[in-house]
């Protein structure tokens, strides 16, 4: 038996009431790979913050080679022999490659001056060692985000460590350069240490791990060990067997057209995509980060512009199309970061359900308070928003709370089509069911909804068509008889 | 908590954003009246409302840009330029009065909007556009009346059509009570309405708060600060003319160095620089702050570089205390 590196028990963490974490188990052992694995919002990201001391655990132990230990600070962290890659590379861009290797590695050519030369050398043999291609006088921001990535790696591999932890590193890289990361896992783990990678991809999963850890809605669903890794089974684990197909009992009639994207590109992430939505429909987009999903959402909202292709509403063809005008025609957009894009912490709970319909709350100008009082306390009653008042602050509410704001924020607008991008990340279970059937019954009402998500459950819980995307293209479009047919969305989407 | 909201919806003063400096000036008011004799005179109180009133003109606009986010360096230029180029046009240019009021205004107005669509069209920082058009509008002034003074007196617009009123609103009285205060109170007024009861403060508040959200909602990002900015602009502009009319004559180094007093006034009246937070009400006391602090230590018998370090103290004990509260919260 090989020694146990890290051991996690019990692990609860929660966020304003709502628990993330519900007592997480996991054990690592010296010189193995295990891949952490999961739908968005099961707690991943959370796990691996509480393991690079970002963020505190509410209870729960830590054993790092079998000590209890504290992981109160990131430097603490480091102390003890983690490190992460987390989805940003943390290179300095304004730096060569040889300079920021220099940054984290003990390689010191001289006292007291720095010397370029030395330095370069060091790098370019670390480089080869690592069996990285890169010329290490070239700039860092001159390199490719897969290239950075690798860079970042490099820099890692410079420092002591133990156990480093790798948050979807691969998801934005090419073959070669994931192939070179491959590499480096292994000659890493051959000197005794340990890999904890998260990722989506489950191909990727079962090539590089040596065990498979499953989380699903914050707990442990179970572990897998490498003579039972199938691409079914893990994706039973992580969707839960039978969960999520909601039975439905009335049957949708799609209407007219609401919104019709004809052969779509923007540069770098959509290739040539055409969608339609219809009144009274859900239509879903599925695709794992980076497919370029998220852009769909913003292109069909005006918030990006195409490079080519063509936007209609009821059959109109946009032009100079924007987000004003898309609010104008009634269009209602949810968008995917919650804080950085959808809430307005400065205002109170009252202005943010009114924000988006300006008009209807104001008379030439002047604020109608009464109005926008009445409508906002008509979405808390309906949506059951937990508030003491609705001139309370956002901040304080919880983080399910604020989605189900913005999503009333979308309602009041009484849209003819609403586009929701992630709408249900990082929520607890109940809100999430409580959203899905917001979305079903907006649609039996008549509004044309497209789904962008990550999650299979929720795509495959509300929508009418499900539109694949991978790469930055449409991989292939699924009705709603055939993307129930077992496996057959998560087929298309792994 | 639940007594807690009920206070606060109550408005009870000690729970308000103005709070804390509603508290520092009385305490300055009760320490000036304690130590000074003439400080608690009617005619010492109207002298400082009197003082005031240009800053406070331009604090008001000044509240607005930063509320959505943005900042603004060129209003002493702006402040220094329309009121001598107003001059101009009543004196050598023969325009009447109203008139030249007139396009004072629209050209501060002017300023304003080029500030506003340099920093939302060509995307150049607030601080830099606003950097150069103090420079640039400063050496305007300067070129035009090459370095010399512009004066607006009985010689020099005897035969201006309403040369009186322009006068009365500089220097004229309305009982003891100096018009210029009558002026201060109507933009107060106007700028009160517009950014705590109009749909355009809302959007402000929106926008400086979560300007990436403000766009998902649709609202027009870059309207609502270009609109930030022209009416900074035309408030400078009205304050120029004001300050022509009551001095009566101006030159190319009128207003140097006030932007700082604005953006000074309008921080310690609790207006958060990285936007979203800000009230006319404590844009107005934060000018009354500066206002009273200034009268106090002349009366005191203070050296002008005390003042200067004093109220250097104060904007940094202001916003102290905001971030403070702010991380309580």
């Amino acid at each position: 038996m090989r020694q146990e590196l890290l051991r996690l028990v019990g692990i609860t963490k929660s966020y304003y009431g709502v628990k993330v974490l519900n007592g997480v188990n996991l054990n690592i052992l010296k010189g193995e790979t295990v891949v952490l694995m999961g739908q968005n919002g099961a707690g991943k990201s959370t796990l691996i913050r509480i393991l690079c001391g970002l963020i505190q655990k509410n209870d729960g132990r830590i054993y790092i080679d079998e000590t209890p230990t504290e992981l109160s600070s990131p430097a603490e962290a480091r102390n003890v022999g983690i490190h992460s890659i987390l989805q940003e590379p943390m290179v300095a861009p304004n730096l060569t490659v040889a300079e920021n290797i220099f940054l984290y590695s003990t390689y010191r050519p001289s006292m007291w001056t720095y010397r370029g030369k030395a330095v370069s050398r060091n790098a370019e043999l670390l480089l080869k060692e690592l069996g990285i291609s890169m010329n290490p006088d070239a700039y860092a921001k001159d390199l490719s985000m897969s290239q950075q990535f690798l860079l970042f790696v490099a820099m890692v591999m410079c420092m002591k460590s133990k156990l480093i932890i790798m948050d979807e590193t691969t998801a934005s890289m090419n073959a070669a350069d994931s192939a070179c990361i491959y590499n480096i896992i292994e000659a890493y783990k051959s000197r005794g240490n340990a890999v904890l990678l998260v990722t989506q991809d489950i191909q990727e999963a079962i090539r590089v791990a040596d065990r498979i850890a499953v989380l699903r809605d914050g707990s442990n669903v179970g572990m897998l060990r490498k003579k039972d890794f199938s691409v079914q089974k893990i994706v039973r684990m992580m969707t839960g067997k039978d969960e999520g197909f909601l039975p439905r009992e009335t049957v949708r009639i799609p209407g007219r057209e609401v919104l019709r994207i004809e052969h779509a590109v923007i540069r770098n992430v959509v290739q040539d995509v055409s969608i339609s939505v219809r009144a009274g429909e859900v239509v879903g987009v599925a695709g794992l980060v980076g497919s370029g999903k998220s852009w769909i959402a913003k292109a069909a909202y005006g918030l990006a512009r195409l490079d080519k292709g063509n936007v209609y509403l009821m059959g109109e063809r946009q032009r100079a199309y924007s987000a004003c005008k898309a609010v104008k025609r009634k269009i209602a957009y949810i968008p995917e970061q919650r804080i950085k894009g959808g809430v307005f912490g400065n205002l109170t709970i009252e202005e943010n359900i009114v924000a988006a319909i300006g008009k209807k709350i104001s008379v030439a100008g002047f604020m109608k308070h009464r109005m926008s009082r009445y409508v906002s306390k008509q979405f808390i009653r309906r949506l059951d928003i937990s508030v003491q008042s609705e001139r309370q602050q956002v901040n304080s509410l919880s983080g399910g709370n604020q989605q189900k704001l913005i999503v009333s924020r979308s309602m009041a607008q009484n849209p003819v089509l609403l586009i929701a991008d992630e709408p249900t990340n990082g929520l607890d279970i109940t809100t999430k069911e409580e959203l899905k059937h917001i979305f079903c019954e907006m649609a039996e009402s008549g509004v044309g909804v497209l789904l962008v998500s990550s999650n299979m459950q929720e795509i495959l819980s509300v929508c009418d068509r499900v539109v694949v995307m991978s790469g930055g293209r449409i991989k292939c479009t699924l009705s709603r008889e055939e993307a129930l047919c077992e496996g057959r969305l998560a087929e298309e989407l792994y | 908590m639940e007594n807690a909201l009920a206070l606060k919806e109550k408005k009870n003063v000690f729970r308000m954003k103005e709070a804390g400096v509603l508290i520092a000036l009385a305490i300055l008011f009760l320490f000036f009246c304690l130590t000074t004799d003439s400080f608690l005179t009617a005619q010492n109180l109207l002298n400082i409302l009197r003082q005031v009133s240009l800053l406070g003109i331009m604090t008001v606009g000044m509240t607005m840009v930063l509320v959505t986010g943005e900042f603004d360096l060129s209003v002493g230029s702006t402040f220094g330029m329309t009121g001598m180029l107003a001059g101009i046009f009543m004196t050598s240019g023969g325009m009447p009065v109203w008139l030249s009021i007139l396009l004072g205004i629209a050209i501060g107005l002017g300023i304003g909007l080029v500030n506003g669509l340099l920093v939302t069209y060509a995307k150049i920082p607030s601080f830099i556009v606003t950097l150069g058009m103090l420079n640039v509008a400063r050496g305007f002034a300067l070129v035009v009346t090459g370095g010399l003074v512009v004066a607006v007196n009985d010689k020099t617009a005897r035969d201006v059509a309403g040369i009186e009123s322009f006068f009365f609103i500089g220097g004229g009285k309305v009982g003891e009570i100096p018009v210029m205060i009558f002026l201060f109170i109507a933009v107060i007024a106007v700028g009160f309405f517009l950014l705590h009861r109009t749909i355009i403060g809302f959007w402000m508040k929106a926008v400086g708060g979560n300007a990436s959200a403000a766009k998902a909602v649709g609202i027009n990002v870059n309207l609502v600060k270009i609109t930030g900015f022209a009416i900074l602009g035309a408030l400078a502009g009205l304050a120029g003319i004001i300050n022509l009319a009551f001095l009566t004559n101006v030159q190319g180094t009128t207003g140097q160095g006030m932007e700082l007093n604005v953006i000074a006034a309008t921080v310690i009246g609790g207006t958060s620089v990285s936007g979203g937070e800000g009230t006319i009400l404590g844009a107005v006391i934060g000018v009354l702050l500066t206002g009273v602090l200034n009268n106090g230590l002349i009366l005191i018998g203070a050296s002008s570089f005390i003042q200067t370090i004093c109220i250097g103290a104060v904007i940094i004990g202001a916003v102290a205390i905001d971030v403070w509260t702010r991380k309580k919260q």
